[in-house]
């Protein structure tokens, strides 16, 4: 059954790294210093909100906006860290007050789910409603239930994204853990798309998507959803990869010379649902046909975009999107 | 009774985050709740944390916040009432 | 129609048992496990919890694990480990076995310590608490070390993330795109946890009361539970029984707050009235497992929604956690279980401490009794406004 993206939107906070980067396709994002929250929030919720809340918000209603549908019939949203800034935040007025006199905002915000639950009330969205948590592939977990949910439920609309947010905490502790983000800022954003089973005329195909542990288990799936598509490689207009180009090596052996690929992260920086950003940008790309770097040749026409992602070198994921 | 009345004042717009507001904005006799300042249970809840840590005024329960958090005069009167 | 998803094992820890049997017995004893926590390390020893009496060297050794590892994953790995071995489930299907987890602590009774030491400067490292301190890698590692497939998914939606899990479960083996799927949910206690209930003033400072007309919060609790949830294909292949039938499920988002329910039960009633709508048999809901938290609010707004569906004759009810507490996110697996258990052993489980039964409603249990028990319904809603319902068939 294939999936449309009817609508999508992506906020992220400004990198220093963007460069060599076609304007039309890098404003395409939107960034955090320049969203006016107030048209998507009212200012008495806004107040309290914490940076992934508010980008969540936001940009949920930007992809309803960008697809012409008022109300999604579903919300799926993965994170991978939730709201993390509200934990710490209550966390650290738990030690420093030794458990006494807490405020209660902080914890109302924590939970994983209030993502999904905001957007809810804020549309006053009452359909199917869930959360996944799973690191590198909570993206990847969200979309598989919303592809589950179009093919129980026909003609619906169903909204799915990925959101998560930057704390100086954070950065320490996977720096701790030995991750490094040399090539991959660390970052913020919040993605979200609108999926139908049928489509429009603005609208991509997610022809087919894979997860694994290892980049040499995404060759095969790469393989089946070639196969499964009616392409080849040499039919791919672009790779899209969130890493450097030594992060995917074997994927340029299986690509066929001449076809660009694309590095996304020096734009969307680095967190554990970027792979939303990346399958956003390849929606952009062919919504627009516009290449992404001002040195790449265009092909006649971008038909097929290939996105590739990581997340720590362990969780690996692989989406092909059409028009 | 004024100068508490002026601290509840701030310390409600910093514990409640109310961006653009100043303490000139809320009168003393406004309705805190179901007003233009959007306050909600929520707020009560912050509200009643605000009272004991920096009054050192305890509520019980939430439902004899209602009464309490009426206005800042109720707030200011209630605290008052506990310390004497 | 779709393939049946069938359960053929299960396993379960909570503050009233360290396996099924146990949990069973108390049950029918009327034996709550509520008191003062013992091994949390709060300030707060005065609020009642129901606390899993094993302690984590006990549970570690017990699994021949690691004693440092989250509380979280040990329960987990204690129930997921039990569902395997009630279900006969031999080592040669386990890789191809999926997991489907539900936790909203994840490894934060850990972390919560290291964010501590980094508060008060005691500790500059906390690495190894971070590494797990995420709901994802809690669920793998449950998965890993279990022996289970590599491809989890883990759901956090708050008190209604295991109920998530087994519906996930259903939805997977209808659809056939898998077979075999142990689903439920693990949380652990935590500092964090106590805290934030407690901040927003809904725990019962005594012995919790749901659906008692002066109930007056809830008492958390920890726990963790499975159900091995298998196609009828499946099951033939292993020459497996089942021991019931997951027959309906519905979620629904309430969305009118962000932790309350709305008073007359919209969220609740769209999720046990989608949980109806997909029956692919009868409607013989004989008895509700409810949500019951025992705060005024819940169980008021639960109580306005069955008896939206059901009508005056809504079928007799019970609250569980006046036995186990509120275990949070593995409240919907730990009441599964408690589901089947009385489907299997066609007997309703009472309300504990009632005085005064609230006035929505008929039909409050208030003893454990025999009954003909066809379906069951039970209940989870969460914060964020999330509502799972699940019903359950005998076999």
């Amino acid at each position: 059954m294939s999936i449309y993206i009817i609508g999508s939107s992506a906020i992220i906070k400004k990198t220093e790294s963007a460069q060599g980067i076609r304007d039309e396709i890098l404003q395409s994002f939107s960034f955090t210093d320049e969203v006016q929250y107030v048209d998507f929030v009212p200012a008495r919720h806004l107040r309290r909100m914490s940076s992934i809340l508010k980008n969540s918000s936001a940009s949920s209603q930007m992809a309803l906006i960008d697809s012409g549908v008022e109300m999604p019939d579903g919300i799926i949203v993965g994170t991978g860290l939730g709201c993390l800034q509200d934990t710490e935040n209550f966390l650290k007025n738990v030690w420093n007050s030794n458990e006494e006199l807490l405020s209660p905002t902080n914890f109302i915000q924590s939970t994983h789910n209030t993502v999904a639950g905001q957007i809810a009330l804020i549309l006053g969205c009452t359909g199917y409603n869930t959360t996944y948590s799973n690191r590198g592939l909570s993206f990847e977990k969200a979309l598989m239930d919303g592809k589950l949910l179009l093919s129980e439920s026909g003609e619906k609309k169903i909204l799915v994204g990925g959101a998560d947010e930057h704390t100086a905490s954070l950065e320490k502790a996977l720096d701790d853990m030995g991750c490094s983000f040399e090539d991959n800022k660390l970052n913020e954003g919040s993605v979200f798309m609108l999926l139908s089973s049928t489509p429009n005329e603005n609208s991509t195909e997610i022809a087919g998507f894979a997860t694994a542990d290892k980049l040499g288990k995404l060759e095969r799936q790469f393989e089946e959803i070639l196969s499964g598509s009616g392409i080849s490689a040499e039919n791919i207009d672009l790779v899209l990869t969130g890493g450097p180009d030594k992060d995917f090596e074997s994927f340029h052996a299986l690509i066929p010379k001449g076809i660009s690929f694309f590095n996304f992260k020096p734009i969307t920086g680095e967190f554990f649902t970027a792979s939303s950003a990346g399958v956003f940008l390849a929606n952009q790309i062919l919504r627009k046909q516009i290449m992404p770097s001002a040195d790449s040749p265009k092909p006649e026409k971008i038909k097929n975009v290939l996105v590739l992602n990581h997340c720590l070198n362990t969780d690996y994921s692989l989406y092909l999107l059409r028009i | 009774m004024d100068d508490l009345k002026l601290n509840l004042k701030k310390d409600i717009i910093e514990s409640l985050n109310l961006v653009g507001i100043t303490p000139e904005n809320i009168k003393d006799d406004q309705p805190l709740f179901d007003s233009d300042l959007g306050l909600d249970s929520i707020d009560a809840l912050e509200l009643i944390v605000l009272l004991e840590k920096n009054y050192g005024v305890k509520i019980s329960n939430p439902e004899e916040g209602k009464d309490v958090f009426h206005s800042v005069n109720s707030m200011a009167n209630f605290v008052e009432e506990k310390r004497s | 129609m779709g393939q049946r998803s069938f359960i053929s094992g299960m396993g379960i820890i909570s503050a009233i048992g360290n396996d099924v049997e146990s949990n069973l017995s108390s049950l029918i004893s009327k034996q709550s496990g509520i008191e003062n926590p013992k091994l949390l390390g709060t300030q707060h020893k005065d609020f009642l919890c129901g606390e899993v009496k094993l302690s984590n060297d006990q549970l570690a050794q017990e699994l021949d694990a690691d004693p440092t590892h989250s509380r979280t994953l040990l329960l987990g790995m204690k129930a997921a480990l039990e569902t395997i071995d009630n279900a006969n489930l031999s080592k040669e299907y386990l890789e191809s076995t999926l997991f489907f987890n539900g936790t909203s602590v994840g490894g934060m009774d850990k972390s919560e310590w290291a964010y501590k030491g980094l508060t008060d400067g005691t500790t500059n490292k906390f690495a190894r608490e971070f590494n797990t301190h995420d709901c994802g890698e809690i669920t793998r590692l449950i998965a890993s070390q279990i022996g289970l497939n590599s491809n989890v998914y883990a759901l956090s939606t708050a008190c209604s993330s295991a109920a998530n899990a087994i519906l996930l479960a259903g939805r997977f083996i209808r659809a056939g795109i898998a077979d075999r799927i142990i689903a439920g949910g693990s949380d652990a206690l935590s500092v964090f946890t106590l805290n934030g209930f407690n901040s927003l003033r809904i725990l019962d400072p005594d012995w919790c009361k749901p659906f008692d007309a002066n109930r007056n919060g809830l008492n958390l609790g920890e726990g963790a539970a499975y159900l091995l949830i298998e196609s009828e294909r499946s099951l033939a292949k292993r020459s497996a029984e089942p021991i019931a039938e997951l027959v309906g499920f519905g979620n629904a988002n309430d969305a009118y707050h962000q932790t309350a329910s709305s008073p007359e039960g919209k969220g609740a009633t769209k999720a046990i009235t989608k949980a109806i709508e997909s029956l692919s048999t009868e409607l013989n809901i004989d008895y509700v497992n409810t949500h019951g938290t025992g705060t005024v609010n819940n169980d008021e707004s639960e109580s306005n929604a069955l008896k939206k569906v059901f009508g005056p004759n809504s079928p007799p009810y019970s609250s569980t956690k006046a036995y186990t507490g509120h275990a949070l996110a593995s409240a919907g697996s730990l009441e599964a279980v408690f589901s089947i258990l009385s489907i299997k052993n066609q007997t309703v489980f009472p309300a504990l401490n009632v005085s005064k039964p609230m006035d929505i409603l008929p039909n409050l249990v208030l003893e454990p009794e025999k009954k003909k028990l066809r379906q069951v319904l039970s209940n989870s809603f969460g914060f964020g406004g999330n509502c799972t319902s699940l019903i359950f068939q005998s076999v």
